[in-house]
């Protein structure tokens, strides 16, 4: 049995300032090297979940809280930030939002300073954070002056050099650009190759699917689907009811089901659904 | 001739004061009515020819006729009486304390008296489902609902062409066909659309005309159909047409190529 990173338990969270509570009862566990996919429509609360993953809720934000949310065994609410950052890392939307300094080197080594780690480690820890996300070789350059998807490999690159047991995403490729996006899924490749934990917010699949064997669906602050990622976009009329935009080739596949029977299994890929469209005109060829 | 014209841009460049140059001889033209998408990637231009739509920024050579205006003789605020501008960032022209302040800021500037700002505030709200948020402070809302705002506080100026910078941005789905929806009524009046956009599903839903633009020049201008079928031009500026655009391609089931996922589900009933 893989060991359990996050423990999710009978967990509700209402914001200071919010009327109703943004999380209603969630329960989900995270198991030492899974590929996680969170969606759902906006306001749904998978950015409030995430804070609530990482510590930041309960520790930076006021509101109410009821169950428990626990890192390897231990709740969150007792444990000490720097305990918790040390644990888990998290990448936002913006990353401009999580810019402190003038340079990419520094940016990564800020967290690892404030940990006091000895200078030799800091410069192992930098250059192996950077070479994993590709960005050696903007260490001297200003975060500011560069593109959006080197802005977010920046940001993940700072998370990831706290070496976090798992990394929390939310929405990493929101702002960014086709190139940009490329450029976060290379990196998102690359993470699932070292078996590294990763929970992902997107709320458009067509990119993701492929990274993650399971999927959790939220609407309203409660987990409503949590399973297969395939399972799940086999229902494409429920998916789309629930507002998630399904890939294409989901939906290809969907009608091509329909309308020639066979295909049990729902393709994820361009290339999966190109091969299935093959085989139907292969035997309209014969026929 | 040239009043059916909405926008005409003849050898536009634009230099920033950095040496940056960011358009190279733009010639394009848009006709009062279109629903135009401009597509490529961040740095390719899009913002950058936006922002000489609405004036914001002027030729460093070359020009641009906006509405008959020739911008670098006409004021922003007398262009902006015809051509509405949305920001991508939604917060940088958020500038009001509530939601009904915020959408009456632009008519009552314009001079409108009391009771016809009323009015268009009133039903922005209501078709942007936004009542609930009249008195709030936008800056306490979503990103997608401070989006939504912002269009709404152009909207209720009645701008005769809508430009719109990244509609979609920060929007699920729903939220995004929403936007996408009051744009087309908008069209539909016989009004101008030109929108910027990341999401080539939107486009080809959307857009008749489709402009690519890449390192600052117009790569490919036409009608979208068109231009998703040239692949060619499409990897040059880096972008992926909808996936079943690439299968029908791909499967050599069409040319030019299927935009919707609707038009393809239909060619493979009709196999």
């Amino acid at each position: 049995m893989p060991e359990k990173v996050i423990v999710v338990n009978s967990y509700w969270w209402k914001y200071a300032t919010s009327k109703d509570w943004v999380l209603k009862n969630i329960n989900l566990e995270i198991s030492d090297g899974e590929f996680v996919l969170i969606t759902g429509p906006t306001g749904a609360g998978k950015t409030t979940l995430c804070l609530s993953m990482a510590g930041l809720i309960p520790h930076h934000y006021n509101g109410y809280m009821k169950g428990n949310i626990y890192l390897f065994g231990k709740d969150t609410s007792q444990m000490q930030s720097h305990e918790i950052a040390k644990t888990v890392g998290i990448v936002f939307q913006d990353p401009e939002s999580q810019f402190l300094t003038m340079s990419v080197e520094d940016e990564i080594a800020f967290a690892l300073e404030n940990l006091a780690l000895p200078r030799e480690e800091i410069r192992e820890r930098i250059y192996e954070a950077a070479s994993l996300v590709k960005v050696e070789d903007l260490l001297e350059r200003a975060p500011y002056e560069l593109s959006g998807g080197q802005k977010q490999r920046v940001a993940i690159a700072s998370a990831l050099a706290m070496k976090p047991k798992v990394l929390i995403m939310d929405e990493p490729t929101g702002q960014l650009d086709p190139i940009g996006k490329e450029e976060v899924f290379f990196v998102l490749e690359r993470l699932k190759k070292q078996g590294i934990t990763v929970v992902l917010v997107e709320h458009i699949l067509e990119e993701v699917a492929r990274f993650a064997e399971r999927l959790v669906l939220m609407k309203d602050g409660e987990v409503v689907y949590d399973g297969d990622v395939r399972d799940f976009l086999k229902d494409v009329v429920k998916a789309k009811s629930a507002g998630i935009p399904t890939p294409q080739v989901t939906e290809v596949w969907y009608h091509l089901r329909e309308i020639f029977g066979g295909f049990d299994e729902p393709p994820i890929t361009l290339e999966e659904c190109e091969q299935m469209l093959k085989q139907v005109l292969q035997v309209k060829k014969i026929e | 001739m040239s009043e059916e014209y909405v926008v005409e841009a003849r050898n536009l460049s634009h230099v920033y004061s950095n040496n940056v140059v960011a358009l190279r001889n733009v010639n394009l033209h848009i006709r009062r009515g279109e629903f135009v998408a401009i597509i490529g990637h961040n740095g390719s231009g899009k913002t950058t020819l936006a922002k000489h739509i609405n004036g914001l920024l002027k030729p460093t050579s070359g020009e641009i006729i906006v509405h008959g205006m020739d911008t670098r003789k006409h004021t922003v605020a007398e262009i902006a009486r015809k051509v509405g501008y949305v920001f991508q960032n939604p917060d940088h022209q958020i500038c009001m304390k509530t939601v009904q302040e915020e959408l009456a800021f632009g008519p009552r500037n314009l001079g409108y008296p009391e009771e016809e700002v009323r009015k268009r505030v009133d039903e922005m709200l209501k078709l942007f489902n936004l009542e609930k948020y009249r008195d709030a402070h936008p800056f306490l809302l979503s990103k997608a609902d401070r989006l939504r705002i912002a269009l709404c506080s152009v909207l209720t100026m009645r701008p005769e062409t809508l430009l719109v910078d990244e509609p979609t941005t920060g929007q699920d789905m729903r939220q995004s066909y929403e936007v996408m929806e009051i744009l087309k009524a908008f069209n539909m009046e016989g009004k101008t659309v030109i929108f910027i956009t990341h999401n080539m599903r939107l486009v080809a839903e959307y857009a008749e005309r489709c402009i690519i633009m890449n390192n600052g020049e117009v790569l490919l201008d036409g009608p979208t159909v068109e231009v998703f079928s040239n692949f060619e031009a499409l990897s040059k500026a880096k972008l992926k047409p909808p996936q079943v655009t690439i299968l029908s391609s791909r499967l050599g089931l069409k040319n030019p190529s299927v935009l919707r996922i609707d038009d393809f589900i239909a060619l493979l009933r009709s196999l």
